[in-house]
């Protein structure tokens, strides 16, 4: 039984540790221990009653201290889990477009700056690219409807492909070229 | 310099920052540290010098704290403290564990080595939970073993006259099956 509650999450320890998609994957792995405690069958008593609940609470609280919304937003740039249902809560889902866009801003620094002409943010004039800040949510969108470009062709989410999200932004990534630029950083 | 002294949060922050200077900055996102106090202070720091660079736990590290908070339950800690002193005294008396070896070759054709968990990396007690529950069959066969019992439960050695009331123990929650289930 604790065998059983417990071989997840020691599984979810391993995707903390791997490279390429670790963040989204920690988020993905938060969901499906969620589902997991909530889908196990506990004996019908009052103490695997109460070990639920305590699973429950602690899984929450765990998460909070570990989720930041470069997580979420990991997780919603990874192809492998577009289309998927999987509940995020609103609050989530906002924090993680606010460092998308911040991203995009970030970025746009980085290009400026990288011109050569100026030495830090401060010398910069009010006025730059601001290219990707402008594009990103659109962009953002497009490629969650699998509507830009070539994202439309089944191919590009072929379960190949998506098995490995690093492939799929280097193959297809131009149809949106400014979320390609921020989402190569986190994956 | 002592460690606790070296250590500090202004001192860690420092270090990150040279670090993160001959690297680039602006070609840096994020910083991955565990969730240590000192730690949390220094991200404080990082974060003030360098805005845009996210601050993330540990994952792994994290994971591994939600196992050790599970395992403060007591429906949980029980399997554990069941599968911690069947490990020690098959692994910790070599008379007992050359039983279990002969046992397990005989049941197994091979020997199936007893995991030993790492204090503070609480995967490795799920991990020695596994192996204990592979090797279920040799141990209960292990405690009601003719040379097992003839030394320890009917005579043999000083040394071996003392380790009659642990098997007697162990002899008893290993043939009950209540104590596997929950595992």
């Amino acid at each position: 039984m604790v065998l059983k509650l417990f071989q997840p999450l020691a599984a979810a320890v391993d995707v903390g540790q791997t490279d390429g998609r670790g963040l989204g994957r920690v988020r993905h792995s938060f969901l499906m221990l969620l589902e997991h405690f909530n889908s196990i069958a506990y004996p019908a008593a009052t103490e695997p009653a109460q070990m639920k609940q305590h699973v429950l609470q602690a899984l929450a609280a765990r998460e909070a201290y570990s989720l930041r919304p470069v997580h979420t937003l990991s997780f919603l740039l990874d192809p492998s889990y577009v289309g998927k249902t999987m509940q995020i809560a609103p609050t989530e889902l906002a924090r993680a477009l606010d460092l998308l866009k911040f991203m995009a801003a970030s970025h746009d620094v980085k290009n400026a700056l990288s011109k050569g002409i100026y030495d830090n943010e401060s010398g910069l004039p009010a006025i730059y690219s601001k290219d990707t800040s402008h594009n990103i949510v659109t962009e953002y969108t497009s490629f969650r409807a699998k509507t830009a470009g070539a994202l439309d062709l089944p191919v590009a989410w072929d379960e190949a492909t998506t098995a490995d999200p690093n492939s799929l932004w280097r193959t297809w990534g131009d149809s949106v070229p400014h979320l390609h630029a921020v989402s190569v950083k986190i994956m | 310099m002592w460690g606790e002294s070296w250590h500090t949060a202004a001192n860690t922050a420092a270090f990150s920052v040279k670090r993160i200077e001959s690297l680039g900055a602006r070609n840096l996102i994020a910083i991955v540290s565990d969730t240590e106090n000192k730690m949390k202070a220094a991200w404080d720091e990082l974060s003030e010098r360098y805005p845009w660079m996210l601050m993330i736990p540990c994952a792994s590290h994290c994971f591994d704290l939600l196992l050790n908070d599970i395992s403060k339950n007591p429906y949980v800690g029980r399997p554990l403290t069941f599968r911690k002193k069947m490990t020690e005294f098959w692994r910790h008396n070599s008379f007992h564990k050359s039983v279990l070896e002969r046992c397990q070759h005989s049941e197994y054709g091979k020997v199936v080595q007893l995991q030993r968990p790492n204090p503070t990396r609480w995967k490795s007690q799920v991990m020695a939970a596994m192996s204990l529950l592979k090797t279920q069959v040799a141990m209960e066969k292990a405690v009601v073993d003719g040379v097992c019992k003839r030394e320890c439960l009917a005579g043999g050695s000083a040394r071996r006259k003392r380790g009659r009331r642990p098997l007697r123990e162990r002899s008893k929650t290993t043939r009950t099956g209540s104590s596997w289930q929950w595992c």
